[in-house]
């Protein structure tokens, strides 16, 4: 122990270094080799562990991968199963588009004759009306000449009359009817006999595009239901008379049922009456609106002042009257659906019935003959009989099951029934909420009610307070 | 000056270390992470078109459901335009037609099927009326037009119902595409008699023929046979004998 103070921290034993300074810097490299081998060992096994973490995230993108294309394999394995889906849509897209473009050039001639026929002059007497599309399926005719207007064809015609001015009123009415334009009337051509004179001319007139039925569009198919509808309605109420007596005599008679089978008739002629009368009402309405469209709208291009108002409120009235008559219609269309399921269903229920009919008098032919036999031959008849049972019980099978088919048209039409109740309602509502008064005035004639250009008196259709009420409590 | 070993051999371990880090990072890590990287890529593409597939699946199924409604569609179009010119059902349905309003049938002309390509352009004589033409874009393929001409004479109601009848009645569609209406004097003595108000009408159009190229895939929906007329399932259906000759008619 030495005696010095531990604070000049001398060590207790001599310090002296023997080891020349070469081993000891061989030492230190010695140990600066290992250290660097070590460190470079560490680091390729970094290398390594980054190499293997990399491949490891490259397999796991890949069967990623793999897997999202298995899933797309899988998928589009299990579109094709449905594989009829495109080609039916494609067979329909492409019939429905050659449809449309074969009657895109149509004109309903009956409206169109019966248009004018209605417009012709009294003493005249048309003689001929010709038409011909030079090609149904070119390029429509813009016209020729600085007057003409584009149309789809040109009408002639032959006509004759006694009085020299027919021919100028024959050119006025011909333009007054929808479809037609730009009567050209070129020579009037008078014959004097003993009878007194008589003028011949001949002409032609342009049809426009009003004039085409637009065949097969969304628009021709809702004009052909509602058409449809309305025939319906009108032929049904005519016979209902008939089959409501036919429905008092039955309850006279005593047939069982028919008192539910009167009742019935009556709701059903209710409602299809209630149904007519708002169909009516609402055709009307809805034609008075569109026409009032047309005046307000050349007032608007006219610059009338409020005209613009105008519009806006007979198109609003028409926005409210068109889906109430297409829901009409389409309740008309149910209804009309669900008799005739009723006449089908009765028919299958017949047919049935005349099938148990026929086995059971096989079975009974059967039964006598087997009654009939000898011993030897019951063994074989026994089995005929055994075999028109069966048939017996299938044929009364498919009774059961026409009857029940018969009772589901039958719930199927009473429910049509509620639906066109429910649609007459609507109607009515939809009648009073647009509350269409009268027609507008056509520019240029004398007005009839008042003059367009007051705001007040100007809107023909207008939305009532009274009437929105009635129809929100309706 | 000497550089001392311990530094010579820490340049080369650096330099070793780099080289490898180079190596690696060229030959093994770079490849690996861009092939990750790209196998991502291509992953997201893949479960974007995936779920473009899974939607036209869901589609496709939804479809597949409508798929009657779509086939009873097709039949609706056919039924007024058949695969098949079919004149003999052409004339069945005039027959029917006329007699429906107590016409006869005293004759027809019909032609050969000339084959109709989109081109329509009703443009210009929609433009005045505020109404777009819905037929210049149309795209089909298959339409043929037969022409056909019939000779009407009668009252103007019935002529008109015929010719009304013609047009938008439940059969085969027919376009007329020109017409000629004369007034006819009145002759009792001709056959047939012309009665007084009588005209004469000409209608000349068409009738179509749509060749449906899928049209094995759309077989029309059978309905159920009236009772009776199918035999019950028990029931043995006779079977002719061998030796009977088939070219004569069934006893």
């Amino acid at each position: 122990m030495s005696g010095l103070p531990a604070s000049l921290l001398v060590p207790n034993a001599p310090q002296v270094n023997l080891i020349p300074p070469e081993v000891a810097s061989r030492k230190a490299a010695g140990r600066a080799r290992g250290l660097v081998v070590i460190a470079l060992l560490l680091f390729v096994s970094f290398l390594g562990a980054v190499s293997y973490f990399t491949d490891i995230q490259k397999k796991d993108a890949v069967a990623e991968q793999l897997a999202a294309e298995q899933i797309a394999v899988d998928l589009q394995a299990e579109i094709d199963q449905y594989f009829e889906v495109p080609l039916v849509q494609t067979q329909l897209q492409n019939a429905v588009s050659a449809r449309l473009f074969a009657g895109a050039t149509e004109l309903r001639w009956k409206v169109l004759l019966d248009r004018i026929r209605a417009e012709m002059p009294a003493g005249v007497n048309l003689s001929s009306v010709s038409f011909a599309a030079s090609d149904p399926f070119g390029v429509i005719s813009t016209g020729e000449g600085p007057y003409s207007a584009p149309g789809v064809g040109t009408l002639a015609f032959t006509a004759s009359s006694d009085e020299y001015l027919d021919a100028a009123e024959l050119e006025r009415a011909l333009n007054r009817v929808v479809g037609l334009t730009n009567t050209v009337i070129p020579s009037v051509v008078g014959t004097v006999d003993d009878d007194g004179t008589t003028f011949t001319y001949s002409g032609s007139v342009t049809v426009t595009a009003q004039a085409l039925d637009l065949r097969f569009t969304d628009a021709w198919f809702q004009a052909r239901y509602r058409e449809i509808a309305s025939d319906f309605l009108d032929a049904y109420i005519a016979g209902a008379d008939a089959m409501i007596a036919a429905a008092q005599a039955s309850v006279a008679a005593g047939t069982p049922d028919s008192a539910d089978a009167l009742e019935l008739a009556l709701e059903r002629q209710e409602s299809v009456v209630g149904a007519q009368e708002a169909f009516v009402a609402l055709s009307a309405a809805l034609a008075t609106s569109e026409a009032n469209l047309e005046v307000a709208t050349t007032d608007q291009a006219n610059g009338v002042e409020g005209a613009e108002a105008d519009v806006e409120t007979v198109q609003a009235a028409i926005e409210t009257l068109t889906p109430a008559l297409d829901d009409l219609a389409t309740a008309v269309l149910a209804l009309k659906s669900g008799l005739e399921d009723i006449d089908t269903a009765a028919t299958r229920v017949a047919a049935a019935e005349a099938l148990v009919a026929a086995k059971e008098a096989q079975l009974a032919a059967a039964k006598v003959a087997l009654a009939a036999a000898t011993t030897e031959d019951r063994e074989a008849l026994q089995a005929d009989v055994d075999y028109y049972e069966v048939l017996v019980s299938e044929a009364q099978a498919v009774l059961t099951k026409e009857e029940a088919a018969a009772t589901a048209a039958d719930d199927a039409a009473a429910t049509a029934l509620v639906g066109l109740v429910s649609a007459t309602d609507a109607a009515e509502t939809a009648l009073t909420t647009a509350n269409v008064t009268s027609d507008r005035q056509a520019p240029g004639a004398a007005p009839a009610v008042a003059p367009t250009t007051s705001p007040s008196a100007s809107p023909s259709v207008s939305p009532s307070p009274s009437a929105s009420q009635g129809g929100d409590s309706s | 000056m000497s550089k001392s070993p311990n530094s010579t051999i820490i340049i080369i371990a650096v330099t070793v270390a780099l080289f490898l880090s180079v190596i690696d990072w060229m030959f093994v890590v770079q490849p690996r992470l861009s092939g990750a990287a790209e196998a991502r890529a291509a992953t997201v593409l893949q479960l974007e078109a995936n779920q473009a597939l899974q939607d036209e699946l869901d589609q496709r199924i939804a479809d597949f459901e409508n798929l009657p409604e779509l086939k009873s569609q097709v039949w609706a179009v056919r039924d007024q335009f058949p695969t098949d010119v079919n004149a003999d059902a052409v004339r069945e349905d005039l027959e029917a037609l006329a007699a429906r309003h107590g016409f006869v049938m005293l004759g027809d002309n019909i032609g050969v099927p000339r084959q109709t390509v989109p081109g329509l352009s009703l443009e210009a004589a929609l433009a005045p009326y505020g109404l777009e033409s819905y037929v210049d874009t149309l795209d089909f393929t298959g339409l043929d037009a037969v022409t056909i001409s019939i000779r009407l004479q009668g009252d103007y109601d019935r002529v008109m119902g015929v010719l009304d009848d013609l047009q938008v009645g439940d059969h085969r569609y027919f376009l007329i595409s020109s017409i000629q209406v004369s007034a006819m004097a009145e002759n009792l003595s001709a056959n047939p008699p012309v009665a007084a108000g009588s005209i004469q009408v000409d209608v000349s159009g068409f009738f179509f023929v749509l060749d449906h190229t899928t049209e094995n895939v759309t077989q029309r929906p059978a309905e159920d046979p009236m009772p009776g007329e199918e035999p019950l399932p028990s029931e043995i259906v006779p079977v002719p004998d061998s030796d009977r000759d088939f070219l004569l008619p069934a006893e």
